[in-house]
Formats: C-alpha cells, structure tokens, sequence
C-alpha cells in the first residue's frame, strides 16, 4: 500500500507535467494562429466599412475571399449590430454572396453549444427565405434547450413561429424557468392570443409558464382579456394570481376593484404586494383605509408598495399617510413618513 | 522490558503514522474528485458568449442587481473602484458604497469625487446593524448611494447595505476589487436562466498583481513579479476551478465568496444575513442558506460559474498573509463547530455529509495532521521506529500529489478557459505549481495551526490587511 501510494504519485505528476508542457506548445501554435486571425479580421473589417460607405460588394468579395469564413462572420456579427437601414441590407447582400449562410448552416449542424447559439444569432439577421428554414431545423431538433429557444425567438421576430403548443413540445418546458421564455411570449404574433389565454388556464403546467403567459397578455392588450385576468386573479398558484392582479392594476379594470382588494389579506406576500399595487394604479380613494392595514405588513415591500399607493390615491392617500405618519404604530409611521419624504413613485 | 517497550513505540508510531497517511489520503481523495467533478463541470458548462452577445440576449430580463460595497479604510482606492463599478455594463444596477466607520478619509473623498449630498432614503430594517448616521447620493450619478455608519465589522457593514438596497438581488465586492464590465451581466445568468431556484451565484477571483491598470479596469494581464502572489495565483486558480467548480455541480458549494458573491436577497434576509463578527462570513451565510432551504424543504441552487471575474489584489508581504491565512482559518473552523450539528446528519444530505465532511477533512483535521507528519514522519525514520516506506508515503501525499493537484487546475484552465494570456505565463505558472509544494505550502499550514491557536483562544482581531493600492498598480 505504501508503496502504491509513492508509485502512483510519481506516475500522476509525472503525466500532468507531460499533458501541461503539451498545452504550452499548442498555446504557442495558437497564438500565432491567433495574431493571423486578428489581421484578417482587421482586413475584412476594414472592407466591410468600405461596403457599408461606396456599396462596392466586388471589392469587399474580394477581401472575404482572403479571409477565413469563420473570421469574416465573427466580424460581420459585430459589423451588423452597427449599421441599419440601406448599409445593413448592402452589407447583408454581400455577405450572402459570400457564401456566409452556408458556413452558418455548417455551424448550426457540427458547431459547439456555443457556436450554434451565435450562428442562429446570425442566420436570423438574413432575409426570411433564408433563415427560416435553418431556424426550423434548430427549433425542431437541436439538442440544447438554449438553442431551441433562441431559434424560437429569432422565428418570432420573423413572425413565423408554430403554434404555441407545438413551439413548447419542440423547447420542452418542464422544469423550463428561462426568463427567455418570457421574451418570447411577448414576441408572439397577434393570432398567438387564443394560445396564450388557454396556456394561463392550463392547471398543469408551470405556474411560471403560466404567469409569463399572463405577462404577454397584458403587455400586448390587456384590455381584451380582463375576464382572464379576473378568473385567474382567484388561482391557487400565488405566481399566477400575483401575475393577475397585476395585469388588471396595469390595464386599469376598475370593476374588479372588490376582487383585487380581496386579495390583500392573501398569505401570499407577493400577491398581496400586487393587489396593493393594483389598487394604488386604480386609483379608488375608498380603498385608502384597508390599505392602511398593510403599511404594518410583515414584508417590508409590501409596506413600501402600500404607502406608494396610498401616495398614488391623491389627496385622500396623502392625508391617510400624514395622519398614520404622526399617530399610528412604529413600523407604520415609519413607512408613512419615508414614503411622504420620498414623493410620488416613479 | 526493554523490548516490550519498544514494541509499544513501534506500535503506537505505526498507528499515529497510519492515521496522518489516512487523513493526507482522504485529503488527496477529495481534490482528485474535486478535479474529475470540475472537469467535467467545464465541458458541460453552459454556453459562454461575448458580452456584447449576452447584453442583446439577456438585457431585457436580467434582473435588477444592487452592488453592495463595504467600505473601512480604503481611501487609497475607493474612488477609482467607485468610478470602475459605475462603469459596468449592466442594464439596471445600483452601487451602495458602505462606509463602515473609516478613520481615514474613504467618506470625505467619496463626497468630494461624486459631489455626494445627504438624503433620506426609505429602507427596510430587516437586518440588525450599527446605526446609520446618513445616506448620500450624488447628482452626477442615480446609481450611486454611500451609506455613512457606525464601525461594526465587514459582516455589519454589508448587512446595512443589504437593508438599504432595492433590488431583488444584491453582489457584495471588497472596496478593493475591480470587476470586469461583464462580471454582473455573465453573473446575472444563472438568475435569468432559473430565477426559481438560484438563490446565490460565486464567481472568480483572480489576483492583479503585476497586471496593468488603467481607469479602475484591467487592461493588461501579467503575472505578478514576485513570488508570493505568484504562488496565490496557482493557489485561486485551486480554490475556484477545482474546488468550486466541483461542489457546484453537485450543488454543494458552501462557499461563495464574500470579496465577489451575488445573492438573491430575500434568502439572506430570511437567514438573519451575514452573521455579525464572525471571521469568514461568506462561509457562515452559505452555510446557512443551505440550511434554510433544506429545512424549508425547497428546490434550490448555488452555483459557480467560472466566467465573471473579480480582480483582487493579493497580499504581497509573509506578515499580512500569514494574518489572512489564519483568519481564514479561524473562519473555518468557527463555521464548522458553529454548524456541527449539520455533520453526517441525513436531513442535510450531500451538504451534511459532503459539504461539512469536506470542511473536517480538510480545514478542521487536515492542516493539524499534516504538521504533525512534517515532525514525526522523518523522526520515526530517523530513529529507525518505522520504515522509509512511512516516510515516503507521507512525502508522496504532501508534495507529490500536492504538484498533481495544482499542475491539473493549471491544465483545467488551459484546456477550458485559456485566460492567460501568453505561453510564457503557463510556463512560469507550471513552475510556479510545482515549487510551491516546497516551502510555501508547509509555511500556510504553519499559518493554519496559528488560526487553530487563536480560535481556541477565541482571538477575535481580524488583523490590519495593508494595501499597496491596486487602482494605481502596472506590471
């Protein structure tokens, strides 16, 4: 045993100086292939600066074809997040001469996660004909959720994405709690609203699913679905009833006043925090004295959103608040007076 | 009578060496784990763009971030820290400079820099800390608030900051750090990715000595000139890409550092926050954090991710390390008897078994160990109570392995992350990761059974920590 223990020290340190003296050698080889790349891409840069001003694409075809394909597209990425309009479309016409969707489409199938992420980045900024396809093909069966995703948003900006249940099947949103998801949803074209409002009634899915779901909604037209917002107002996942109320505070449903101030004894901080926000955006001075319950909430942020909008109320608020501000208990008269000091929300 | 004795000698060396051989064995079972986890950690690490990429990817829903930065004595450097970590690309951050009871002018330069005035900013009192004696913001910047109060401790300091901040999230940064611009954006992912579950991220800390700085950024990246903070390059690159890497993937990370750590905000709060004098806060809140998830039974994650850096500046002199290192030690060990009650307890699963064992091996019985090796191992050969082969056994574990360990975190960062960024500099680090098992190594543990000493003598003085001033340093 003592023995192994010597013998196989030795052996290990010995091969991980090996491996190491090894990695210093391919550095040195990558270095050089390093300051060859940054030349080029020097070089190409400097074309594509050229195209975007005099539209001479032979010139710039020429530079590309000096150029190694995976170094003309790092540099287009960042070229084309700078220019818009007619240089765009001159740069991007160019670039497809030169044969760059074909490289990407090469990335998008042997690249690494990371490569294939940049590459639907990229496709995304061609004319759809070009790009839809390959995004299909990422969406349909690549295997990094990241990806899919991504693929999923370029196609929404395109305006051509699949129905919303077969866009989730393809993304597959168990145990999915991307913020991206979020995004995408609001990307959704306009026949996706009778998608959407089925996804926030379905009991199954994710309550964050669900909430973005009900974000989107609002975000787009809120005024149209109240009676998804009220319904959902009432759910047992406190993300989506949060996610309710906050959608009837932001489209201002007055009629779902009694609903909403239902909610401010709810165990849930998060939706009492919206109910009190909610009902500050209403704007109905009668709700000022069941608002003054919550300047004493357990959650300060709860507090704080109260005093807010007792602020927000007018008149009637702002001397609720004066009046707990020099009577009411310690923790009350303390949010009271911060927020009169601090002024209206932005 | 003679002979029974010195069968009991033999008998009872024989078992004092077996038992030094089995914890440096332990030991170096853990960190070959620990490299095998990391590795793999790396190759299945999530997709790492540029941060122009991440900026148009995630800049809608990246959650707002309030940097938290505690403050005593850093006049040398807090105005340009100020200034870099203003100058951070992130969509929606605040910067909340503590400045906790400086003796030194840390607030009067920070109010003259930034033209900072006195407000009243609502907060919510949910940590208990030293009076505040004022809040200021500056007309220059909406980003910026000071928070002028009372000396309490690092630990104090950074639980006024978390009261009076906003955001949902919060990073806590020594006042002598430097992030990179994309630090808070490659940081924020994980929150972006599963806001559910990710309830702190780590990231890395590298050592800025010898590097060049311009305008409070990073510009050129060199390796330090002299020795020591030569030798704690090698030593980060262990802590971060191996040990860390390793325990996040199992998600038993139970440190996430205090000099560079972001943190949703309602779990540390609901853990009392960083825990008042205690000498390695960071270790003490994670621990605990996981302790209230698991407790709470709920579905949680604290990551490390490798690629946002926090550029730290490292001691450069024997006397102020040897302070850091047993503080750090001191830290240890006061987690550990603090939350002993976690250990090998199976409610605490991986992290009672795992997390906490990992500290007993290695903080808590490893550094007492291996000093008495360096004394006995050689007397009982030399005295001819045991055989060479003991004493090689030992001298494998301690130097030998040692080299494999710190050899192999230098090839996981070459293989994966490729941040240094010459040859030459991997040259000198390979040097650096070999000799550093030769004297540098057992004058740490020597540091370590100092912390031993002083948490026994429940020595609570953290000891001064000199700065040269990284804002002003070129290679």
């Amino acid at each position: 045993m003592l023995v192994l223990i010597w013998t196989l020290s030795l052996i290990l340190s010995a091969i991980s100086i090996l491996v190491m003296v090894v990695l210093v050698l391919r550095r040195v080889v990558a270095a050089r292939r390093e300051e060859r790349d940054a030349a080029s891409r020097r070089h190409v840069m400097t074309a594509m600066i050229r195209l975007a001003h005099d539209k001479d694409a032979d010139a710039f075809l020429v530079a590309a074809a000096g150029t190694p394909t995976s170094v003309t597209a790092d540099a287009s990425s960042e070229f084309l997040g700078l220019v818009r309009g007619e240089e765009r479309e001159a740069v991007l016409e160019a670039l497809l001469r030169a044969g760059q969707p074909d490289f990407l489409e090469s990335e998008l199938k042997r690249g690494d996660e990371v490569r294939r992420l940049h590459a639907v980045e990229l496709i995304a900024a061609y004319a759809p004909d070009v790009a839809i396809g390959p995004l299909r093909g990422r969406l349909a069966g690549d295997r990094s959720r990241e990806v899919r995703i991504a693929a999923a948003i370029e196609l929404a900006k395109i305006g051509t994405v699949p129905p919303l249940g077969e866009l989730l099947d393809r993304i597959g949103y168990r145990g999915q709690r991307s913020r991206r998801l979020a995004e995408l949803f609001r990307l959704l074209p306009e026949d996706s609203v009778a998608e959407l409002r089925d996804l926030t009634r379905q009991r199954d899915a994710p309550g964050f699913l669900r909430a973005s779901a009900l974000e989107a909604l609002w975000r787009r037209d809120g005024l149209a679905e109240p009676s998804v917002f009220v319904e959902l107002a009432e759910d047992a996942v406190p993300e989506v009833a949060a996610a309710s109320l906050r959608a009837l505070g932001r489209i201002g449903h007055r009629a779902s006043l009694p609903l909403i101030l239902s909610k401010l004894r709810h165990p849930d901080w998060e939706v009492r925090m919206e109910a009190v926000e909610a009902v500050g955006r209403l704007g109905d001075p009668d709700a000022a004295i069941a608002m003054t319950d919550l300047l004493d909430d357990e959650q300060w942020t709860v507090r704080y959103k109260a005093a807010q909008s007792l602020l927000l109320l007018g008149p009637v608020g702002e001397a609720t608040l004066r009046s707990v501000a020099l009577e009411g208990a310690a923790r009350k008269q303390r949010t009271a007076s911060l927020v009169l000091s601090e002024g209206m929300p932005a | 009578m003679i002979e029974q004795w010195s069968a009991t000698i033999v008998w009872a060396a024989t078992i004092i060496a077996w038992t030094v051989i089995a914890l440096g064995l332990a030991q170096t079972t853990v960190y070959l784990a620990q490299l095998v986890l990391a590795a793999y950690a790396l190759s299945k690490r999530p997709p790492v763009a540029r941060s122009a990429l991440l900026w148009r990817r995630y800049g809608e829903v990246a959650p707002p971030i309030a940097l938290i930065v505690p403050a005593y004595n850093e006049a040398m450097n807090i105005v340009e820290s100020v200034h870099s970590m203003l100058a951070l690309e992130y969509p929606n951050f605040e910067v909340i400079v503590v400045n906790d009871g400086s003796k030194d002018a840390t607030l009067e330069l920070l109010v003259e820099a930034f033209g900072l005035r006195r407000v009243n900013r609502p907060y919510e009192e949910a940590l208990a800390h030293q009076p505040i004696r004022g809040i200021y913001s500056s007309p220059m910047t909406e980003r910026l608030f000071v928070v002028d109060k009372s000396n309490g401790g690092k630990a104090d300091a950074q639980n006024a900051g978390i009261n009076v901040c906003r955001a949902p999230v919060f990073c806590v940064i020594d006042g002598d750090s430097i992030l990179e611009p994309d630090a808070l954006m490659r940081a924020a992912q994980p929150f972006i990715d599963d806001p559910v579950r990710v309830i702190a991220v780590g990231g890395t800390i590298r050592v800025a000595n010898g590097s060049t700085i311009e305008n409070g950024r990073v510009t050129q990246i060199h390796l330090p000139g002299r020795l020591l903070p030569l030798f704690q390059v090698v030593e980060y690159l262990r802590a971060f890409l191996m040990a860390r890497l390793a325990w996040s993937r199992i998600n038993t990370l139970m440190l996430v550092s205090g000099a560079f750590g972001v943190f949703r905000r309602a779990e540390v709060v609901a853990v009392g926050g960083f825990t008042k004098g205690s000498m390695g806060e960071d270790l003490d809140l994670v621990i605990k954090l996981h302790r209230l998830m698991i407790d709470a039974r709920r579905d949680y994650r604290i990551e490390f991710i490798p690629e946002p850096v926090c550029w730290t500046e490292a001691p450069e002199s024997l006397a102020v390390l040897s302070r850091q290192r047993s503080r750090w030690q001191r830290g240890a060990l006061e987690a550990f008897f603090r939350y002993r009650s976690m250990l090998f307890r199976p409610r605490y699963g991986r992290i009672g078994f795992l997390g906490m064992g990992h500290i007993l091996i290695v903080d808590v019985l490893g550094p007492i160990a291996e000093v008495l090796g360096y004394i006995l191992m050689p007397l009982f050969w030399l005295l001819g109570i045991l055989s060479f082969h003991y004493f090689l056994a030992f001298t494998a574990l301690v130097f030998t392995y040692g080299i494999v360990i710190s050899v192999c975190s230098l090839i996981l960062e070459e293989a994966e992350l490729q941040r240094f960024p010459r040859a030459r500099d991997l040259a000198i680090l390979t040097a650096a990761a070999i000799v550093e098992n030769f004297g540098y190594r057992q004058i740490n543990n020597i540091w370590r059974i100092k912390g031993y000493w002083q948490f026994l003598r429940q020595d609570n003085n953290w000891g001064e920590m000199t700065r040269t001033g990284i804002a002003k340093k070129g290679p």
